[in-house]
């Protein structure tokens, strides 16, 4: 088998990928490149989350490269990475459709406008890149409507954060401190996003670009940072949503590095009753 | 003449001084070469610390995040508890590179400091000077362009409880450490003593 003839054949299988994956790496620029390295693996890994379609060449030591030997050592290898990439693709993300995406949208504000409280346990991940694991704290987050926000963390260490009006209030195990950020615009910002993440009514901001998508679990909503400011600090939001409740599930947060904190609720209940005195120090 | 007379004096009373926490120290023959400190030397670990920073009366805090990444090449991330990244960097050993920091976070002053901080921190192998002992500790001296580093290691346990930075006459930083197997560090106090600035560390895992 000729090199033209793989590289029809691996368009053809990327092309068919490519129409379950939103983000797609451009097929022709992916192929020259096996002329002149001896592939040994190809890998599709399906990030669903972050919803990227990453194609990775491991180079081997033999620097010439020869497209049919490698084609008849590693062409059943590589139908057989397609096809398990396939079978997991009715996992990966979808496109929504501008109908879906309007309900969708309908059905968020709705819920939203109903939720008056909202008490839920999480999880937060960081992730960096250089670390073996990532750092896991929990707690509860408590959301009083229009804008009352309680971080409370209980583990591995007990620190909470309120967020009132153009103040943090921050009790660090037992230390408390107000910090004001009435002049810092960017934290402004990051704190109407928090509340409008949890609310989940952030369809209207002027200041993002959405991308809608779905996969078996989830509506997932990516939003695009355009301020400048905000961008150095966070480059996208990506916000999961319950395909029953339509509330938000997961909220992931991530730099300009791709290192990202992902924060996941469980155990949320609306519209308990909670006092004001809980966002209080 | 009268000018002479002062420099003089001043310079008898310059040299003639000693930190005071040194007074006890004897000097002993050097058994080793080197010390190598255990803290932050193992590149399977992520070092993750709940820090806090008391800086003239105001407090605040975040996580700090180290990984050994090679001899001598240690990431260090400092971020807030939310888990923004409020500064980025890595040394080389004795080079900085400064990944990502935050507006807020950067001033020449915070940054000079943080860099000596590290750098004391998280050098791995000390070729040291001279070696002293007092009641409680061995005392390893690595003189550090015209400032000093010391290096209590405890009689009691030979854990490194701490490392003192200092000129021929003032204490300048002091590293208190807190260890169940001396490996890893549970408690570190950074405390400064030419400006008000402390900061303290506790492991979580």
């Amino acid at each position: 088998m000729n090199y033209l003839k793989l590289k029809h054949m691996l368009s053809v299988k990327i092309n068919f990928i490519n129409s379950n994956v939103r983000e797609f790496v451009d097929s022709s620029a992916l192929i020259p490149k096996i002329r002149d390295k001896s592939v040994s693996r190809i890998e599709f890994s399906d990030k669903t989350v972050l919803d990227t379609f990453s194609v990775s060449f491991h180079e081997t030591k033999n620097t010439r490269t020869d497209v049919s030997s490698f084609m008849k050592y590693h062409m059943s290898k590589l139908i057989l990475t397609f096809l398990l990439f396939i079978g997991t693709a009715s996992y990966a993300q979808k496109v929504m459709t501008a109908q879906e995406i309007s309900t969708f949208k309908q059905r968020v504000k709705a819920v939203a406008q109903k939720t008056k409280t909202i008490g839920s346990d999480f999880d937060q991940y960081k992730h960096m890149e250089f670390l073996s694991n990532d750092i896991k704290t929990s707690g509860k987050m408590l959301f009083k409507s229009p804008n009352l926000v309680k971080w409370s963390y209980t583990s591995p260490f007990q620190y909470s954060v309120i967020f009132k009006e153009d103040k943090l209030l921050i009790n660090d195990e037992g230390k408390k401190s107000d910090v004001n950020v009435g002049s810092n615009q960017l934290f402004k910002k990051l704190n109407q996003l928090i509340v409008k993440s949890i609310s989940g009514d952030m369809f209207d901001d002027a200041e993002f670009t959405m991308n809608f998508s779905k996969n078996a679990e989830a509506y997932i909503v990516t939003f695009n940072s355009k301020d400048e400011e905000l961008k150095k600090y966070i480059k996208q939001f990506v916000l999961h949503f319950d395909t029953q409740k339509h509330t938000v599930v997961e909220v992931r947060m991530i730099e300009p590095s791709d290192d990202y904190t992902q924060i996941v609720f469980k155990n949320r209940k609306e519209n308990q009753v909670i006092k004001d005195e809980v966002f209080r120090n | 003449m009268r000018f002479l007379g002062i420099s003089f004096i001043v310079i008898i009373l310059l040299t003639s001084c000693t930190v005071a926490s040194t007074k006890d120290f004897v000097v002993v023959e050097n058994t080793v070469e080197k010390y190598k400190n255990p803290y932050f030397a193992d590149s399977s670990k992520d070092y993750v610390y709940k820090a806090n920073f008391e800086v003239y009366g105001r407090t605040f805090g975040g996580l700090l995040i180290i990984k050994k990444l090679a001899t001598e090449h240690h990431r260090i991330v400092f971020a807030t508890e939310f888990g923004s990244k409020m500064m980025d960097m890595e040394l080389i050993n004795d080079v900085f590179t400064i990944n990502f920091i935050a507006d807020d976070l950067n001033k020449k002053i915070v940054i000079n400091t943080l860099k000596k901080d590290f750098k004391i921190l998280l050098q791995e192998e000390i070729r040291f000077d001279k070696t002293y002992q007092n009641t409680e500790a061995t005392i390893f001296q690595l003189v550090d362009n015209k400032r000093f580093n010391y290096y209590y290691v405890s009689k009691k346990n030979q854990q490194l409880v701490r490392i003192l930075h200092a000129s021929k006459s003032k204490e300048k930083i002091i590293f208190n450490f807190e260890s169940k197997d001396g490996k890893m560090a549970e408690n570190i106090i950074i405390d400064h003593k030419n400006i008000k600035l402390k900061i303290k560390l506790k492991r979580i895992d």
